[in-house]
């Protein structure tokens, strides 16, 4: 229904430039000839070890501030400055010829991507909320996004190789500058969301300790965290280690092009795949999590070229998947002035998880062989599978309370009176009609101009989501009207009157409860 | 015209009392009144609690926790300052 809205449609016009510098940042024409290139200009394992160093420096510790720079600055801002830091990169890979200017260039790459990881899915998200009032369309926008990234990633990888074919190794890093230049005119043509400056600013300090306890606090975000790492983890280990399986088994050398189409083609089509609504019903999670221990238990077991690849792209599917609807439970969860920070932090996580992985496993892999070492990925995938048991068939939470004035997508918000109450719409009598029906409350046992009522009403208006709080505070408790109301919060009529509905369903709801409770008692 | 559901006349129950709904629909609704024990019921249970909420006191919803509290008071003071 709502593709066919016209804010879907001015969602999708909006998000137009996004793609399209998502597209040309993706393009990076010098990735399938990188490890050829560097072992031209003097690379040894052990210098190409040094770099993984300096690479995981920098990004942990640039990802959080530069998540912090996009809440308080802008977040486009900081996607254009990730832009630059790319184009130095590859002018200076390009232009290098010794390890040590090299490694400048890969630092910059570094800052490259601690700039954009956290900032790209929050700009994607504060914009479905500010051109729709919800979170609803984040899935599918975010699928989107990974698509264009994966068409992006195997299209440079098809055109590097061939530009190294007829050109050199240097021309891949500098065609890639006039695109990334392209990607920075998108980013200017792109309208910013606004969301991030809606709420007062906070002091550095306060608006940091803010983003690390969202991150670190226990609560129901904890789970979504923890998957969003895990499930990070397992998709780094394949892009990482997934090809030592083929070293191993010896596959042959054409094999290993499918191979890498197939893993980055898999980013793509698990967006897609992770933007369909009925992915977070429980059969589709039960099968979800069956279907990613046994991939991980069959990498470990089988020395079967062909199984192992097409188990690596699926697993890389399934990951990639399974973290589109976590990604939405994770940004309804976190304020928009703190939404890139957060998401930055996680990223940090990730890093701060994957380099002991990464380390353990390599030294697994080394001494015992790969298949050994992929038991470390069946114990990833368990607890993965766990935790996409508990967070993905929840419901995602409406959106946080320190969050701005927006109200909670309707689709979450139980019906004012359930499914159950009513008779079938097929009924032959009386289709639709009550099976349930309330009753009034007048009859005896019901007193309801007492105080312990009103203690139920101010109970429930307390513990309802405050999207739904606020509307009925001015509307009924401080009596105001419907347009001084809309006005006050930002709130279109149908928008206005559907919170307001929730709301009174929902002190509606509660005293329903105690009333019949106090009723059983008394029959007692 | 078809007759109103009961599943139906629940989702109108504040644009109804909003006065929000147009004529066609309000005539509707209030034949639909006349002959649903069940509807009548819902409705009047909306007025209670709309009643209820105008019992309630800034005092009584100040106790919600303070972040809540203070965007309440700034919402509040939001109109006024204009």
């Amino acid at each position: 229904m709502t593709s066919t809205r016209p804010e879907a449609q001015l969602l999708r016009r909006r998000l137009v430039p996004l793609y399209a510098a998502v597209f040309l940042l993706n393009l990076a024409l010098w990735v399938p000839i990188e490890k050829l290139f560097m072992t031209t200009i003097g690379f040894s394992p052990a210098s190409v070890g040094l770099m993984a160093a300096v690479y995981a420096v920098i990004v942990p510790v640039l990802e959080v501030p530069s998540g912090v720079l996009a809440d308080r600055w802008s977040r486009r801002g900081v996607l254009i400055l990730a832009s630059i830091a790319a184009i130095l990169s590859v002018l200076i890979g390009g232009l290098s010829q010794s390890v040590a200017v090299y490694m400048v260039s890969a630092g910059f790459l570094g800052v490259f991507f601690a700039l954009q990881s956290g900032t790209l899915e929050s700009v994607v998200y504060d914009t479905v909320l500010e051109e729709t009032g919800v979170s609803d369309a984040f899935e599918k926008t975010m699928g989107r996004v990974r698509l264009v990234e994966s068409v992006a990633l195997v299209a440079s990888a098809l055109a590097g190789g061939a530009i190294a074919a007829v050109a050199s190794l240097r021309a891949t890093y500098y065609l890639t500058a006039p695109l990334l230049a392209g990607s920075c005119l998108a980013l200017i043509r792109f309208r910013e969301p606004r969301l991030h400056k809606a709420e007062e600013r906070e002091l550095l300090r306060r608006q940091l300790r803010k983003t690390y306890r969202t991150i670190l606090a226990p609560g129901r975000l904890r789970a979504v965290v923890a998957l969003t790492v895990v499930g990070s983890v397992l998709m780094q280990g394949m892009l990482e280690f997934g090809p030592l399986w083929l070293v191993a088994l010896a596959v042959p050398a054409f094999l290993y092009g499918p191979h890498w189409a197939g893993l980055t083609a898999a980013l793509g089509l698990g967006g897609l795949l992770g933007a369909q609504a009925w992915i977070t019903r429980r059969w589709a999670v039960g099968l979800l999590a069956v279907t990613l221990i046994a991939s991980c238990v069959v990498l470990a077991l089988s020395h079967q070229a062909l199984l192992v690849v097409g188990v690596q792209v699926s697993l890389t599917l399934l990951v990639v998947a399974v973290s589109i609807p976590v990604l939405r439970r994770l940004h309804d969860a976190v304020p928009s002035s703190i939404r890139a920070g957060v998401a930055s932090g996680v990223g940090t996580l990730t890093w701060l998880t994957f380099v002991p992985f990464a380390l353990v496993f390599g030294a697994v892999s080394e001494r015992a062989g790969v298949d050994r070492a992929g038991w470390l990925l069946v114990a990833i995938g368990v607890v993965a599978a766990l935790l996409i048991v508990v967070v993905l068939p929840r419901a995602p939470a409406p959106p946080a309370e320190a969050g701005p004035l927006i109200p909670t997508p309707g689709a979450e918000v139980e019906p004012v009176f359930s499914a159950d109450r009513f008779l079938p719409p097929d009924d032959p009598q009386w289709p639709s009609h009550w099976a349930n029906p309330p009753v009034a409350w007048d009859g005896p046992g019901f007193g309801i101009d007492d105080p312990e009522a009103l203690e139920q009403a101010r109970a429930a208006i307390a513990e309802m989501p405050p999207a739904l709080r606020q509307v009925i505070v001015l509307r009924d408790v401080e009596g105001r009207a419907p347009s001084e109301t809309r006005r006050a919060l930002d709130l279109r009529p149908d928008e206005e009157q559907a919170l307001l509905h929730q709301a009174r369903g929902f002190v509606r709801a509660r005293l329903e409860r105690h009333l019949e409770g106090k009723a059983s008692r008394l029959e007692r | 015209m078809e007759d109103l559901r009961c599943i139906e006349f629940v989702d109108l129950v504040t644009a109804y009392l909003d006065g929000e709904v147009d004529d066609d629909q309000h005539r509707r609704i209030d034949e639909h009144l006349e002959g649903c024990q069940g509807c009548r019921a819902a409705l009047g249970q909306f007025q209670t609690v709309i009643r209820l909420a105008g019992r309630l006191t800034g005092a009584d919803i100040a106790d919600i926790d303070p972040l809540v509290r203070d965007r309440l008071m700034a919402t509040l003071r939001a109109p006024r300052r204009r």
